[in-house]
Order: structure tokens, then sequence, then C-alpha cells
């Protein structure tokens, strides 16, 4: 998959591509994106049709099992707009996200640097502590998660009231929803950081070394070539990560669910992910359940909306 | 050619192609084959059961292939979703946990099966699980079998402290008090052992004294534990874990999963737990070991326990129904269901067939309290309680001796907002 | 931080060997100090899964007692033995290594001509083919299951590894190619038009000028897929419908008993099981990725 790099083949003596673009080559574009955009499409166009179609639908469990269902136009529109509790929910998202995802950038690209000065065994390691945590299968590292925040014999508990702090001793993390989100917080960072570490590091060993040390030599100190050498070029991934964190964070699922089975108290700690599948595979109302999934598309395109027409405008210019 | 034109036609393409796809596979209204596909939960179905099921129907099928399928508890709900509506994967019979049953009883998704009910057992079938996978009067999903909490008691432990076997829920706790009372000696001594998290064994009381926890009025449901009878029995069991237990409210609840433990220790005189649990009580307590059910609020009554168990009913979707109408009344022979009781500890759903594991003084106690036993409210929002922990966390409080009819009303509150979200 | 180095040589030389490797000598106290972070970060990241081997080597009495056993004295192997000896854990592990490559393949294979084109070619449908590549990312994924799962049937493909690879890999082509593009974008375009004066086609330049430079970017995709498709649950319970086509992560539900309490140390065993092919492919691809690098022209 990977290859390496041959010296161009020396058959020099072939004339320069011609001016003139030919047919072929200008639809080149729409036959190389074709088989993933064909692949996309299947696999996650037409569901989205389907869901879409859904939303404006009286489609619950009876439909699922054959009853015909009912077009009821923004009903279920309305009903989610006008519930306080979506509200509640819809606000406990975006600042979960919003903390969750500056964190995890954070500390990802700062990890990223980090690796570049570090010796080759420690970086492995590193590496690979990062990869293992990503690899772990969410039931056990959610388990693992839960047994160190365990109220009687967990680590963290243990260590806190080891350390002389005896408020610690049998406190319950997971109900007070403050405390739940930090732990949730906590398993989310640590799941996600990995891959913000992994793309920012492959992109800043893209940076050629000569420009660094040019820039070096023209005086530029380490947070000036950071922000005029690394930054331009990691940019592109840098933006692409961050966004994906904040879309991802948005629509956390597993991480929230599990620690609500674990303890939690579900109506103080839903989030959007879980809000919608307790409407919606939960409480058997698809339809519902499709329109919240379709005003967090919206309010995700919104909230990206800056880097979104950024990216359009890029698109447009290069 | 326009190239988003292209692009366009591509994508209009794809819709129709799928549109087509799934609107074919409806025209297969063949005759029904006898090979069918069972599932079953991971756990509750002997081996000795299945075995003898899929043998018995090959012969009596002509070799028909009887496919047993065990299903995981994690995602059930959402699989059956997904399986149960397509009529080329779902299974022929399929068995639901009996809090899941109802998700699907009221949607279509099951057979009716009603006509059969008096040719598997009619009366004889456990009468809490019927309900279950009843809607109406019309039953969808047929009692497959069930468990109940029971109490275990030490007899010479009884006895020294010159107390006869309970007859009522009200000399269950006085028992409780009065042994721990007579064994003050020995440290963290329990009268009986039914710790505050164990909710299979702690909504016996409730449901005994006369509280379902939630009633439907209109469309509403509504709390009911600061009804008189939710008080009453709030307050028994407040006595039986500060007065009758020591560790009622720190007791977590891998520990109530194993409630033989303090038992075998001789630090217990009492513990309520399945039937099962006799196979872990040491080999020299076992003789000294009785059981009985949950007495009721009068003498010679019996409690209304906690149902566990399962339901089985036909997908709705299945094109083989007169098959799988077989096979459901052959689960229904006693050969059969006896193994739910001689193999999986359990009573059977025809409660006819029950006959008790050899030797084991709770296997009978079962089948008097299951007949009684009562589920939880009928209600689309209860999941949302259990996942919320709301009755562990009560009865916690009760536990740790907080005013019983404040806490009533506080949790009503709860409940009543909880189920109509 | 003080480096002396070689001067700078001009960006953009295309030929293999004849670079002069830039030595570099750095305080040796901010390296320590680095270094010091570098094993901090490595051992927080790494510590659950300590747990997780730590909770696998105990016995039932030591996960379920009151007491806390920070180190696994006994090296109690039970729950690795259980799992070893189990046929269906194995079954397991070859439908989940079948999916998750057919998934990888199919991701990267189309997310790189995809990727290229987006980032090489201006067409005038591009802004409209980013923002739906963008807007798919954002549909949460519980909400498109029962759709996915009756598009599957009606194509006869429940319990095919190749339906489920196609969901997965449907799922990570858009991040596939953004990802892709973002690393694409970082090689400045002149370098293949130098390739082209010097007489490659213009797929020629991409593939032996701008691909080497992609590797690490190439690797952490097909990490990103590879991962995505080896732990992912909802999809595979719906579509692996019967027991004999379970991927691993579906496996590892099973020691989760209703009436009996979960038999964590089959989990935590099974856990560590599943981690090891991932171990494997990423230490593979991680001496390609090295191997990337340094045929990678441009990099001193």
């Amino acid at each position: 998959m990977v290859l390496t790099v041959d010296a161009p083949p020396a058959t020099g003596a072939r004339p320069l591509p011609p001016r003139r673009a030919s047919v072929l080559r200008r639809a080149a574009p729409l036959w190389l994106g074709l088989p993933a955009v064909i692949v996309v499409i299947v696999t996650q166009g037409y569901p989205l049709v389907t869901q879409i179609i859904m939303s404006f639908q009286e489609f619950g469990l009876a439909q699922q099992f054959g009853q015909p269902a009912e077009w009821i136009g923004l009903d279920n529109y309305t009903r989610v707009m006008t519930d306080p509790v979506f509200w509640g929910v819809m606000v406990r998202s975006v600042v979960f996200g919003a903390v969750v995802a500056g964190l995890t950038m954070v500390i990802g690209v700062l990890a990223a640097l980090l690796m570049t000065k570090l010796p080759t065994v420690i970086r492995v390691a590193l590496q690979v502590s990062m990869l293992l945590a990503w690899a772990m299968p969410h039931l056990s590292s959610l388990t693992v998660w839960q047994w160190l925040f365990n109220t009687r014999n967990g680590v963290v508990n243990t260590v806190l009231v080891a350390l002389g702090f005896e408020q610690f001793r049998g406190y319950a993390w997971l109900l007070d929803p403050a405390s739940f989100f930090v732990i949730a917080g906590a398993v989310v960072i640590w799941g996600s950081v990995p891959l913000v570490m992994f793309m920012v590091y492959a992109s800043v060993t893209q940076v050629d070394e000569s420009i660094m040390e040019a820039a070096q030599l023209d005086g530029a100190g380490p947070f000036r070539r950071f922000f005029s050498v690394t930054m331009p070029i990691i940019a592109p991934v840098l933006f692409l990560v961050g966004m994906l964190q904040i879309i991802w964070d948005l629509r956390v699922f597993t991480q929230i669910s599990v620690l609500q089975d674990a303890g939690g108290v579900t109506s103080d700690t839903n989030v959007l992910g879980t809000y919608i599948y307790q409407i919606g595979l939960g409480q058997g109302d698809y339809g519902q359940g499709s329109a919240i999934a379709m005003i967090m598309l919206v309010l995700t395109l919104v909230l990206t909306a800056g880097y979104v027409r950024q990216l359009l405008k890029n698109a447009n210019q290069s | 050619m326009n190239r988003r034109l292209a692009v366009g036609t591509l994508l209009v393409g794809a819709f129709a192609l799928s549109a087509c796809a799934s609107g074919g596979g409806q025209s297969s209204a063949e005759e029904s084959d006898p090979n069918l596909t069972v599932w079953f939960m991971r756990g509750d179905v002997p081996d000795a059961a299945q075995e003898w099921l899929a043998t018995e129907w090959a012969e009596r099928n002509d070799g028909a292939e009887l496919t047993i399928e065990i299903q995981d508890w994690d995602g059930i709900v959402t699989k059956l979703q997904t399986s149960l509506a397509s009529e080329s994967q779902t299974p022929d019979v399929v068995e639901f946990g009996n809090t899941q049953v109802r998700t699907f009883t009221s949607v279509g998704a099951l057979s009716d099966i009603s006509d059969l009910q008096e040719e598997i057992g009619g009366d004889a079938l456990i009468p809490s699980l019927v309900e279950a996978g009843s809607i109406d009067e019309t039953l969808y999903a047929a009692p497959f079998f069930a468990g109940s909490r029971v109490i275990f008691y030490r007899e010479s432990m009884l006895e020294e402290a010159g107390i006869e076997v309970p007859e009522t829920i009200d000399e269950l706790g006085d028992a409780a008090v009065a042994l721990k009372e007579a064994n003050s000696d020995v440290a963290n001594f329990e009268g009986i052992f039914t710790a505050a998290k164990d909710l299979g064994s702690n909504l016996g009381w409730l449901f005994t004294y006369g509280t379902p926890i939630a009633e439907q009025d209109g469309d509403q449901w509504v709390g009911t534990l600061s009804t008189p009878e939710g008080i009453e029995a709030l307050e028994a069991l407040q006595r039986i874990y500060t007065e009758g237990m020591s560790t009622a409210a720190t007791a977590t609840v891998d520990e109530t999963r194993t409630p033989y433990v303090p038992y075998n220790e001789g630090r217990a005189a009492m513990f309520s737990s399945l039937p099962n649990a006799w196979d872990e009580i040491s080999p020299e307590l076992q003789e000294d070991t009785g059981a009985f059910a949950l007495p009721g609020t009068d003498a010679g009554d019996i409690g209304h326990a906690l149902a566990g168990g399962s339901n089985i009913g036909i997908a709705a979707a299945s094109p083989n129904q007169e098959h799988s109408r077989e096979l459901l009344a052959m689960m229904f022979e006693p050969e059969f269901q006896e193994y739910f009781a001689t193999e999986g500890g359990w009573v059977p759903g025809n409660t006819e067939y029950s006959v008790p594991a050899e030797g084991n003084p709770a296997a009978e106690a079962q089948v008097a309290a299951v007949e009684n036993s009562m589920m939880t409210p009928l209600a689309p929002g209860w999941g949302v309680i259990e996942s919320n922990d709301v009755m562990r966390n009560l009865f916690t409080e009760v536990a740790q001796g907080g005013d019983v009819t404040a806490l009533a009303e506080e949790y009503d509150a709860i409940i009543t907002s909880l189920l109509n979200e | 931080m003080t480096t002396t180095s070689a001067p700078p040589k001009t960006v953009a030389v295309v030929t293999r060997g004849g670079t002069t490797e830039p030595r570099r000598r750095r305080s040796r106290r901010s390296t320590s100090v680095f270094a010091v972070i570098g094993v901090a970060l490595a051992l927080v990241w790494v510590f659950p899964i300590y747990w997780m081997l730590n909770s696998s080597l105990q016995t039932d009495e030591q996960l379920y007692g009151s007491g806390l056993t920070l180190f696994p004295t006994d090296l109690f192997t039970g729950n690795f033995e259980r799992v070893i000896a189990d046929q269906s854990f194995w079954r397991a592990m070859g439908m989940s290594a079948t999916v998750t490559a057919l998934a990888v393949v199919v991701a990267v294979l189309t997310a790189i001509a995809a990727a290229a084109a987006v980032s090489r070619f201006r067409f005038r449908s591009r802004g409209a083919v980013i923002l739906v590549i963008l807007v798919i990312q954002m549909i949460p994924a519980e909400a498109m299951f029962i759709s996915q799962y009756r598009m599957m049937d009606s194509w006869d493909l429940i319990n095919s590894a190749l339906g489920l690879a196609l969901l997965y890999a449907g799922h990570s082509i858009p991040i596939t190619i953004w990802m892709l593009k973002g690393f694409i974008d970082g090689v400045p375009y002149e370098l293949e038009e130098a390739g082209q004066v010097d007489g490659l086609s213009r797929f020629g330049a991409f593939r032996h000028i701008t691909l080497p430079l992609l590797a690490p970017g190439l690797v952490a995709s097909s990490i990103f897929a590879f991962l995505s498709s080896w732990n992912e649950y909802t999809l595979a319970l719906v579509i692996m419908k019967d027991n004999a086509f379970a991927t691993l992560p579906l496996w590892l539900r099973r020691f989760n008993v209703s009436y009996e309490a979960t038999d964590w140390g089959g989990i935590m065993a099974g856990s560590a099981l599943i981690a090891i092919p991932v171990i494997i492919v990423f230490l593979i691809v991680q001496g390609r990725m090295a191997t990337g690098l340094v045929g990678g022209a441009v990099k001193g």
C-alpha cells in the first residue's frame, strides 16, 4: 500500500504533455472519484434519504412491522422543537462537545509535536500505547474506566483518599451530573487523542526539514517557526481533524450510554446521541428520532459554517 | 456531457435501484416450510431440552432441520427490531425476556396464538407472564418459563432463637430482627440478607403489601409509593434494613448477586435468592437449610415476588406459520417443559409440569412464588426507571434511615415524571 | 534549544541518495524533559490497558471481592485458556479479519483516487462534492441502522462479510478522503509538475512523487479505517444476524448472561486477545511508514 519512491524512470525522451487537455483528462476527476462516490452514496446516501422521508412521517415500530406510514408534515419537528427537554439536551451537547473537542485538539497536537522531539524508543512506546488505547474494544475500555472510578474500590477514589482527600471516600462519580461529565469527557478524550496525534504527527513529518532549517538560520524562534512554517503545512489536516472532533463529540453516543447504564441519571446526562437513540430505537419512534437527527445535522452545519465556507472558498480558488 | 447532470443521473439511478430492490421480496407466499429457525436467549433453555427439541422435530417432520440460534442479551431489542420485520431474515419462533416482550406484542410483530392457549396449558400457564405476552385478552407470546426469589433459612438458627417459620410478611420482618438480636455476638450478622441494591428481592415487599409502584390513570402513569400500602411496605423494609441487617445500605450490586456468601460464612440466618443458589450453599449447611416462598400479608397466603422469565412467540413475518405453531406447541409438551425444572431450576411456563429438582427445598417454594408473582409496571418508560437505578436509589436511602414518607413522595414524583416523559 | 546544521538545500530535489543527514545536537536538558513528558503521557494512556490485562489475570474471587488487586500476582490464566479453547472466538476472529481487510482495501483504494481528484483537479462540482462528503459525516449513525438494514436485506447481503465491509467502507471513505486530501494538499504540486517536466505522465508523477510522500498519511488513515471496522458493534449486530457470522465485538458480548454475574474475567481476556492483531498490523505498517519516510526524497 505504501510505496518507496524510486528515481523517476529514465525515459526522458517522452514529449511534454500537450497543453490542450484531452476530453478524457478533463473527465479524470469524475472517474477517479466515482468508485468512492458510488460506495458512499449507496451505503450512506440512500439511508440518509429514507431517514429524511421518515422524519416527515409517523413512523414507529408498528410501521416497521408493516403498517403504512402516514405523512404528518412538520409534526415531528414541532414536537421536538417545543420540548424543553430537547433544548436542555442540545445545550448540554454543544458545551460538552466544544470543551471535549478543544481539549482533545490541544492535547493531541502537543503530543504530536512532542513526538518529533522524542528518542525513537520512547516515541514508539508512546505510539503503541496510544494505538492500544484506540484499539481497545469499547465494551472493555468503558468497563475499565468504570472500575477505575468505582465508588467502593475504584483506583481513583483509593488514590485520592490515600493522598488525604477524605471527601472522596465512597464518592459516587456517576451520580452527580457534573462529575459524570468529567469522567465521560476523560473517556472520550482518552479515546480520541490517538487519532489527532497520529494524524498531526504524520502531517508534521511532511514538513520539509530544509525549510525549517532555513527559517532557523533566519533567526526564527521555535514559536515563530511553528506558526510560520509548520502551521501552514499542517493546517489542512489540523482543520480537518478539528472539525471531525467537533462533529464526533457533538454526536457522542457509546461512552455516554454505557456510563448512564453504569449509574448516571439519564435525564440529567442525555446528550444528542443518546437522546436520538432513546427516542428512536429505545421508544421505537423512528420518525421523531429522524427529525432530531436532521435538526442535529443542521446544528452541526451551523456550528461549522465558518470552516465549511473556508473550505468551499479554497475549493473554488486552488 | 454535462458533468453535473451525469452525477445527478447516477444518484437518481442508485436510489431507483435501491427502491426497486426493496420493493421486491414480498411476493413469496410459499408453502410453510418445516425447516425452522428458533431464537433462544443465552443461558435460558437447557442443552438437554434443545437437543430433545431438535431431534424430536426431525423425527416428526421427515428429517426437517431445526436451527437453534442462541442470542446475546446485549443489543437484543435492536436486533429484534430489524430482523423480525424482514420476511427473509426473521426467525420463526422467538424467545423474549418478559420485560421486553411488550415492545413487540403491541406493534404486530407477533402472530396471534390465542387459539393455542388451551392446548398448551390454559389456566396452568403462569398468569403474570400471560399478562406480559397479551394485549386485550389476545395472546401473542406464551409464558415460556419463570423464576422468582424465595427465602432460604437456617433451621437450627431459627430453633435456637425460638422462632417458627414465618407465615406472614410481617412475621418475616419480626424473625429477621429477632435473629439478628439472637446473634449479636457475630460481626456483621444478617437476620435476612436482602440488601437495598437487590432489586429482585425488595420489589417483592412492595408488591406484597399492595403497591404496584405505578398505576395508569387515563393516559398518565402515576407513582403509588406514597399510598398507605406503599408507606407500609417501605417501613417494613426499613425495619429489616436497620434492625434485621448489618450491610443493607452498603452491600454492592455484585454482592447482592452472591447472597449465599454471608450465609455460607455463618453470618446470615436467611437470604432471598433464586432457587438455583441451592447449589452454591456449602454441602454441610444444606441439611440445615429450608426454604419458603415470600409470605403474604395474611397467614397462609403467598406474597407477590417479582416475576423473572421469558415468553415465546411466533414472528408474524415468518412464512412458515403452520409449522411454527406446531413447534411452539411441542415446546409445551411435558418432556420439554420439565427440562426447565430439572435442568434449569426454573418454573416451566405450564406450571403443571413443574417437577421439583431433586433435594432442593426451594424448587417447590418457587412454584408457589411464581404463580403469585408480579411484574414491574408495563409502562413504556419503565426501562428509563431501571436504567436510572431509581428503585435501587430509593431502597438505599430507606436503608440509610431516611424519612419514609418524604422519600415515598419524592420518588413518586420522579417515577411519575420519568414514566410520562 | 539550539541546533547547528548544514545550510539548506533547494527544496525540490527529487532524487534518491546523496542527501546529507543533518546532524542535530539538542541540549540534553530539554531532551530529557521531553522524554519525561513523553513517558508520562504514554503511562496515562496505557494505564486502562494495563488494568484490562491485570483484571484478565485474576480469578473471579479477586474480581468480585471487595479488595483492590493492583498487580496480578497469581497470574491466573484460566480466563485466557477459556477464550483460546473457544472455537467461536477463532471463527469470530476470522470473520472480523475478513470484513476489516475488505473494508480497509475498498476504503483506502477508492479514497486515494477520490482525494487525488479533489486535491489535484479543478472542476466545477468540486465544492458540492466536498460539501456532500462533509454532510454525510455529520449524520448520527444511531438513526441510520434501520434503513441500512432494510437496504442490505433487500440486496441479500445479510450475514455477508462483503455487505458489512461495504457499509464500513462507506462509513470511513469520507473521512479517509478528507485525511488524504489534507496530506496531498501538503505536497506542493510543483513537485509533480517537475516530474511531469522530467517526462512522467500526470498519473506517473502522482504515483512516483506524491504517493510516497503520503506514506504517513496513508498509514494514519488506514489505521483509522481498520479500527473503526474492527471495533464496530451495532451494524454488525443487525447485519451479521447468525452466530456463525459474528464478528469479535459481537462475540465479546456472550459473557454477559442475564441471570448470572457477568464474566468480566472472560471479557477482559478476550479484549486483550482482540487487541493483538491490531498491534501486529500496526508494527507492520509502522515499518512501512519508516521506509516511506526514508524513501521520500524531500526529507533530509
